[in-house]
């Protein structure tokens, strides 16, 4: 009897465990209210934990031997390097990375900016205008631009399956100045007026007219223009009705059922994804990159405008180049490369694409014509050692002629000469999200300090 | 004495058999290694086959009305149809199919050409410079060009696994004229002065200097510019030469696999000259050049002849490609087989801008999708003829994108062009739609 009673009651407890549980799991998981407090708190414990291991560091502004992962300079021949300051950042094996480096040629930590995980605030296109915030606590940060004060314009992703992203500026010191409640995400371009060109991912329930034969639900991408302070300048554009609109409109007929095929076969990479059917909800274009045509680089592009802006979409091995006020394509390209990143207008007049999965051995940077069609230019050589980034990837045109290369995958930033010569190489031992270089003159907020000290 | 006898017998019969084994032997090493009589009786051999065959068969297209309720519906809008003479060839699942075919607008067969079996071997690259005599039977008709006198230039393809292939030229009545003694495969192209434009398969004797995807071999295509009679005009041009000394060189590899194990390098499968009239459309090109479709690499190129190097080159959303050609607006037509994510269509390109003015997809109901294959023609009229290989249909297709005409062949559809009939004298005014 008395053993009987005492077997209920454990019985009712583990009941009553068992419900706070679930709605304690619940409240976190659907973000209901008090969720807030215990994100912040877990967020806190997690930094403690952390901070006692000792893998993190004290001062964000000092300079420092940077310890983190592996970084390490690999490769430094000092007479054929352009010499700048290389911004940076990196991913963990979770997909987390809030940090921001910045360091000088011989890879000497100048600078660093990181916001604390529970001040990110990261959102998914809602079915409305109206973003849905999504609590991932692994957020990294993706596209950056570093302005010459210091302060620094940073796009962060989500971890998947999570997901989520967002735009914020920082300044110096890592403080958020403004942060965008809205689903910005990979990559921005800034203006000489300080215009902010971003991508912003779009929930679209039905297909606008002309597309009715692409299944819905489906995600796409358009374009946005902030200002310095991170007010909308203009409409946002639709980049797939800007497709449509165009006499490129038939690459659109490739987004039907399947995803376009990106497989890299010399790098095992499996068919298995191309020919599953998309799943709703499926990122119709992935548009990665946007650089605004500069107006003293313009003459060098007959066929474009100042003010036009370049994008890529790695759904549709394509780049682009979008009118704003045409609200139209004007010229679009899918040559040899597939699944790029990165695609940038060069002075002489051609772009700079790099090419994750079209190389026969792997990834490549290309240089390319848009007149011609013509590759001038391409890293590795022939008989160079290959090198493979599925995902992301950058490449940059140095003012000596020199190209930076962005290996995400195998951790490493390079720099090359013309005559594919590697002449700097950087390895963070992580997933490289990003890396560009800033000249000295371009970054009045280290007082005038040398590249290489 | 008895058992005696049964030996004797018996060594007598071994004898015999020994010998009829060696006879067996030397004649069949005859013929594999094309030995002196090998020629003497494949000829006869042929003959034999060609015989049988022709006495089996018919070799008649499905001729009119009764074709059309066979297989697809037929399609017939004669107020818009370009109206003339379609000239075509298929072959059965064997590979096999000897014959071409002039039809009218009806679906009525006009004239009938079948290649000659005697005296026309296939011919196969096997080292540099070199090639070898193929005894493969199982031959089918590729590429056609007809002349007003009713004579024809055709390609033949030996199917796999012994392959190989030839050009020959025969008159109206399909008497042998000349033959080409080359490896010339998929298509040729002929200009106003009667020169031959031809791919020729090009053994290599080292593996280029450029990355190659894993599992092509060391094949290319070279241009051959042929006389009227078959005689060859100029040194060939190595096709792969030509793409690698020029500032598409990067072209050259591709990280697509191969559409088949034994494709080659380039996998060059068509050839079309600019013409005089056309050129003043394209800024870049001129006259006597010729634009080449290489399926391995997805690219296509224009090559001129005169500097041996490819001037221009394009790998754009077609994958797979066939038959693109220079248009009388400055645009060209390209054949995409795989365009991503699935199926086939016809796109028209802009090679100054990039831009799509123009594509055909297939139909609501039916898809377009060929793997193999494929062909498109822009008519006088605007519309365009679109050759489904795999489903062997013929479809000619409206500005609009809608079907005005379509004449099912029922077989695996190598070629088809349309003839305007005033370039066909030997029908003597005969009207497209009687």
């Amino acid at each position: 009897m008395l053993a009987a009673r005492s077997v209920s009651r454990l019985i009712a407890a583990a009941a009553a465990v068992a419900i706070g549980y679930i709605t304690g799991a619940a409240v976190i998981f659907f973000g209901l209210p008090t969720s807030d407090f215990f994100e912040r708190a877990f967020i806190g414990a997690r930094a403690w934990t952390a901070q006692r291991g000792g893998a993190s560091d004290d001062s964000a502004s000092e300079p420092r031997r940077l310890k983190m992962g592996a970084a390490v300079l690999t490769t430094d021949v000092p007479d054929k390097t352009c010499d700048a300051f290389t911004l940076y950042a990196c991913t963990d094996k979770d997909g987390s990375g809030s940090e921001a480096f910045l360091i000088d040629m011989r890879g000497e930590l100048v600078h660093r900016w990181q916001t604390p995980v529970w001040q990110t605030r990261l959102y998914e296109p809602g079915a409305t205008d109206a973003h849905d915030k999504v609590h991932n606590f692994k957020p990294a940060f993706y596209g950056l631009h570093l302005h010459a004060e210091g302060s620094l314009l940073a796009v962060s992703h989500g971890a998947p399956p999570v997901g989520g992203c967002r735009l914020a500026k920082l300044d110096k010191n890592s403080n958020i100045l403004w942060q965008l409640e809205a689903p910005i995400h990979h990559d921005i371009d800034v203006t000489d007026d300080g215009a902010i060109y971003a991508i912003e991912m779009e929930a679209l329930e039905t297909m606008p007219s002309g597309l009715k034969h692409i299944p819905a639900p489906r995600r796409a991408d358009r374009l946005v223009v902030f200002s310095p302070d991170g007010k909308p300048l203009r409409p946002p554009l639709s980049i797939i009705e800007a497709i449509r609109n165009s006499p490129y409109a038939m690459l659109l007929t490739q987004l039907g059922a399947r995803p376009v095929d990106q497989r890299h076969p010399a790098q095992g990479d499996t068919d298995a994804a191309a020919f599953a059917p998309l799943p709703p909800g499926f990122d119709l274009l992935h548009t990665n990159f946007v650089r605004v045509l500069r107006s003293e680089l313009a003459p060098r592009f007959p066929a474009f405008k100042a003010g036009q802006v370049l994008i890529s979409m790695r759904q549709l091995n394509t780049i682009a180049v979008l009118d704003l006020d045409a609200r139209s394509v004007v010229w679009a390209a899918s040559g040899p490369w597939r699944a790029q990143h990165d695609p940038q207008f060069l002075d002489n007049g051609h772009l700079l694409v790099f090419d994750n999965r079209g190389g026969p051995t792997g990834s490549r940077v290309l240089e390319y014509d848009p007149q011609t069609q013509a590759c001038p230019w391409w890293f590795p050589d022939v008989d160079g050692p290959p090198f493979y980034t599925a995902d992301r990837g950058m490449a940059q045109r140095l003012p000596n002629g020199n190209t930076l290369v962005v290996d995400s995958e195998g951790g490493e930033v390079l720099e090359v000469t013309p005559n594919r010569e590697v002449v700097w190489s950087y390895a963070t031992g992580r997933f490289v999200t990003t890396a560009r270089r800033y000249n000295a003159d371009d970054l009045r907020f280290l007082g005038g300090r040398h590249a290489r000290p | 004495m008895r058992a005696l006898n049964w030996r004797r017998h018996l060594r007598q019969w071994t004898r015999a058999l020994g010998i009829v084994a060696l006879g067996y032997v030397a004649g069949a090493a005859a013929i594999f290694f094309g030995l002196p009589t090998a020629d003497f009786l494949e000829r006869a051999f042929i003959g034999g086959s060609a015989w049988y065959a022709q006495k089996n068969v018919t070799g008649d297209a499905p001729s009119g009305a009764a074709h059309f309720t066979r297989s697809a519906p037929p399609v017939d809008e004669p107020s818009k149809t370009c109206d003339g003479f379609t000239l075509y060839s298929c072959v059965d699942a064997d590979g096999r199919g000897g014959a071409a075919y002039l039809i009218d607008m009806r679906g009525e067969q006009v004239h009938r050409w079948l290649a000659p079996y005697a005296g026309v071997s296939l011919y196969k690259s096997v080292k540099e410079g070199q090639v070898a005599k193929i005894h493969n039977y199982i031959r089918g008709l590729y590429g056609l060009h007809l002349d007003g006198d009713g004579s024809l230039l055709a390609v033949l393809h030996g199917t796999t696994p012994l392959g190989g292939s030839v050009l020959i030229k025969v008159d109206k009545e399909s008497r042998l004229l000349w033959h080409y003694a080359g490896p010339v495969h998929h298509d040729i192209d002929v200009g106003e002065d009667g020169r031959i434009y031809a791919i020729e398969t090009d053994m290599l004797a080292t593996a280029p200097d450029v990355p190659i995807a894993a599992g092509a071999e060391p094949f290319s295509d070279r241009l051959l510019v042929l006389s009227a009679q078959g005689e060859l005009l100029l040194p060939p041009i190595s096709i792969l030469d030509a793409l690698v000394h020029s500032p598409y060189a990067m072209l050259v590899s591709a990280s697509d696999p191969p559409h088949d194990p034994e494709s080659d390098l380039l996998h060059t499968n068509f050839v079309h000259l600019l013409r005089p009239r056309p050129a003043s459309r394209f800024r870049t090109f001129k006259a006597g050049q010729v634009l080449l479709s290489m399926r391995r690499i997805n690219t296509i190129a224009v090559l001129d002849i005169g500097l041996r190097s490819v001037v221009w080159a394009a790998r754009g959303p077609w994958r797979g490609q066939h038959d693109a050609q220079f248009l009388d607006n400055g645009h060209l037509l390209i054949f995409d087989n795989c365009g991503p994510p699935a199926g086939s269509r016809v796109i028209e390109y802009d090679p100054e801008t990039g831009a799509f003015p123009w594509w055909f997809s297939g139909t609501s109901g039916k898809p377009l999708a060929t793997i193999d294959r494929g062909m498109a023609q822009r008519l006088p009229n605007g519309n365009t003829l679109v050759v489904d290989a795999d489903d062997g249909e013929l479809m000619e297709i409206g500005a609009d994108r809608r079907m005005v005409w379509r004449y099912s062949t029922g077989r695996f559809t190598t070629t088809a062009r349309r003839y305007a009939p005033a370039d066909l004298k030997f029908l003597g005014g005969r009207d497209a739609r009687p």
